[in-house]
């Protein structure tokens, strides 16, 4: 059953020092799920977010990334994992900002296959996609917000991840940019992929088919959304 | 197979990559990048100047005092003054393997007089047509065999207030035994030409041809001693070695043994080259060090993506590395640069000259190429604390920003 979910996370726990930040979680995401997590400041959604994307490690639990358990994996392992079955979009500073965007979404897949010509043919196209074509050769550091978070979505998903993990990635963004990134991460659950998302913003959780309710490291509250209930939902 | 379990415990590690993100993170902060390769330059070009002088004193010096001076191995009786049969002896001991030349001297306590002045000075007679002679002509012209000649010392030329083609009256003590030279007035007064100023080493001294001072000690194949003479400075006692065998009744000794003051000197220049050696490695690492940490510091949140991205601990190090190899490859370069047009110019303009004791430096191509060689892996081992540094930053608290 477990090889069936994008994500099967089984009664995590994170401690820091004496404090319980993440307080026996489980969550399972099947794939072309989305699913968004909210909860005041610092009640643990990003710790739980950097567990889930192998960036932290829980103290207890048990967690499968598409039937692939990260705690048996080595340090290489572990950052292939990543790289073929994860995709990252943090709130900001998203982008290295020497690289242009086609750079940024083409450094993914040039690392997996070793052709760079490949991976910026193909970062181009997703930029095309997400209506970026003509920003593509820019440099990272001259983009708007807006702009460039729709990079760090294309990037997430230039190596077809089974899960997505966004953290926030409209947090600072207007509303013009917000839908524009919203749009762009429909395309993350069109694509097949999970997608679990970090948010303060109720109608980017209310695009998600499932919302989660996060305190003091427990998920207090889980809605599903109905099905089909708005065309504009992330999947 | 070997290979398959190295790259299982390793992972693989895309150089290509690492090479891209490292240039690109140069050209992020072209002021740091500048000052990186500035320092390695710096390094590169002011040590390796620096060395070549040291080294060309220490070959100027050893010139002076062995080719100009008193040879590799010098050769003297055990007792008395003089060694008979100098001739002979000395072409014997010029087939011997290793040996450029051998030449007599003999040498006589004298005094200089000149326009109501006096010096007293060591007078040694060579042989002017030999190929080596224990001085080096700074003025006028060579000895010649002419018996009215003679070449000065600068010094003492100076103290007689003489100059080239000016006379003097030359005194000199002809016997050893000072019983004598009250009984009979045993010393030789000749009146001579300066024929020309010798520098340096010899310039306490005063030279004429030895057949004539010889002749007027009483035997014209005498001499005090005979100066062995070989390119291969270092290999001076093992010549000594192989001269003592042919000559055991002979006190048979090297420079390096003969004259504790040139061995002082000598092993100090060379002191001094290592530590200016070392000095510009520290140059060179210390930045590079310091710069590159710096820079990991300010890409955590880089590295923190990159990790996200799925880049392993050795990609990161490799990409800090690949930045450390660049600056020690272009810093090596223009240092390089720097540093052999500064050498051609010390090489014209020479920083030490006087009395024909020029200093200037010298550089193999080969240790050109060393120092650069160890330059670039000083900066690749100065870059590998940052880069392992980067390579072990946690991820997790720099994307969240709380570190």
């Amino acid at each position: 059953m477990t090889s069936a979910l994008a994500l099967d996370a089984r009664d995590l726990v994170r401690r820091y020092d004496d404090r319980i930040v993440i307080d026996h979680v489980s969550l399972a995401i099947v794939p072309g799920e989305s699913v968004s997590l909210m909860g005041t400041s610092g009640c643990g959604k990003t710790t739980l977010l950097h567990i889930l994307g192998t960036l932290d490690h829980p103290n207890e639990g048990r967690l499968f990334i598409g039937g692939q358990d990260p705690t048996t994996l080595s340090e290489q392992e572990h950052a292939r994992l990543r790289r073929e079955r994860l995709g990252f979009v943090f709130q900001q500073s998203n982008l290295l900002p020497s690289l242009s965007a086609r750079e940024n979404v083409a450094l993914p897949n040039w690392r997996v296959t070793g052709r760079r010509a490949e991976a910026l043919d193909r970062a181009g196209a997703l930029l095309a996609r997400f209506g970026l074509a003509a920003r593509a050769d820019a440099k990272a550091r001259v983009l708007s917000l807006g702009e460039a978070q729709r990079v760090a979505v294309a990037r997430a998903l230039i190596n077809t991840p089974h899960l997505v993990l966004a953290d926030e990635p409209t947090g600072s963004l207007d509303s013009t940019s917000t839908a524009a990134v919203l749009d762009a991460m429909t395309e993350i659950c069109r694509e097949g992929a999970a997608l679990l998302v970090v948010t303060h913003d109720p109608d980017v959780a209310a695009r998600c088919k499932r919302q989660l309710v996060m305190h003091d490291g427990r998920i207090i509250s889980s809605n599903l959304s109905g099905e089909g209930a708005d065309r504009r939902s992330l999947g | 197979m070997a290979r398959a379990r190295i790259r299982a415990y390793t992972g693989t590690v895309r150089i290509g990559i690492a090479l891209f993100l490292a240039r690109r993170s140069l050209g992020e902060s072209l002021l740091s990048t500048a000052l990186m390769i500035v320092a390695v330059a710096v390094g590169i070009g002011f040590q390796v100047p620096s060395t070549a002088n040291l080294r060309g004193y220490r070959a100027e010096l050893l010139a002076q005092s062995l080719d100009a001076g008193f040879g590799d191995v010098r050769v003297r009786p055990k007792r008395g003054l003089y060694l008979h049969g100098a001739d002979a002896l000395a072409a014997r001991l010029s087939h011997l393997s290793g040996v450029a030349a051998a030449t007599p001297v003999i040498g006589a306590v004298a005094s200089t007089m000149a326009n109501g002045r006096s010096s007293g000075v060591t007078v040694l007679g060579v042989d002017p047509q030999s190929a080596y002679h224990p001085y080096r002509v700074v003025a006028g012209n060579p000895l010649d065999d002419s018996n009215d000649t003679v070449l000065l010392g600068v010094s003492v030329a100076d103290r007689l207030g003489v100059a080239v083609g000016d006379r003097i009256e030359l005194r000199v003590l002809l016997s050893s035994y000072p019983r004598l030279v009250l009984d009979d007035g045993g010393y030789g007064v000749y009146t001579m030409t300066i024929r020309g100023l010798v520098g340096f080493g010899a310039s306490d001294g005063a030279f004429v041809g030895r057949s004539f001072l010889a002749g007027e000690v009483g035997d014209e194949q005498l001499a005090s001693a005979i100066l062995i003479h070989t390119p291969h400075h270092e290999a001076a006692a093992a010549l000594a070695a192989a001269v003592s065998r042919v000559v055991p009744s002979l006190l048979v000794r090297p420079w390096i043994d003969d004259s504790r003051y040139l061995r002082s000197s000598v092993r100090a220049v060379e002191t001094l080259a290592s530590a200016s050696w070392l000095m510009g490695v520290l140059a060179v690492g210390i930045p590079v060090l310091a710069l590159l940490y710096i820079s990991t510091l300010h890409r955590r949140r880089q590295i923190g993506l990159l990790t996200a991205m799925g880049f392993s601990r050795l990609d990161l190090f490799a990409s800090f590395l690949a930045q450390a190899l660049i600056l020690g490859l272009a810093g090596a370069v223009a240092g390089g640069v720097v540093a052999v047009a500064l050498v051609r110019y010390l090489i014209w303009h020479p920083i030490f000259d006087w009395q024909a004791f020029v200093i200037r430096p010298v550089l193999p191509w080969s240790d050109l190429a060393r120092t650069i060689g160890v330059v670039i892996l000083t900066a690749v081992v100065a870059g590998t604390y940052p880069a392992w540094r980067a390579a072990r930053l946690d991820p997790s608290p720099i994307l969240r920003g709380i570190e």
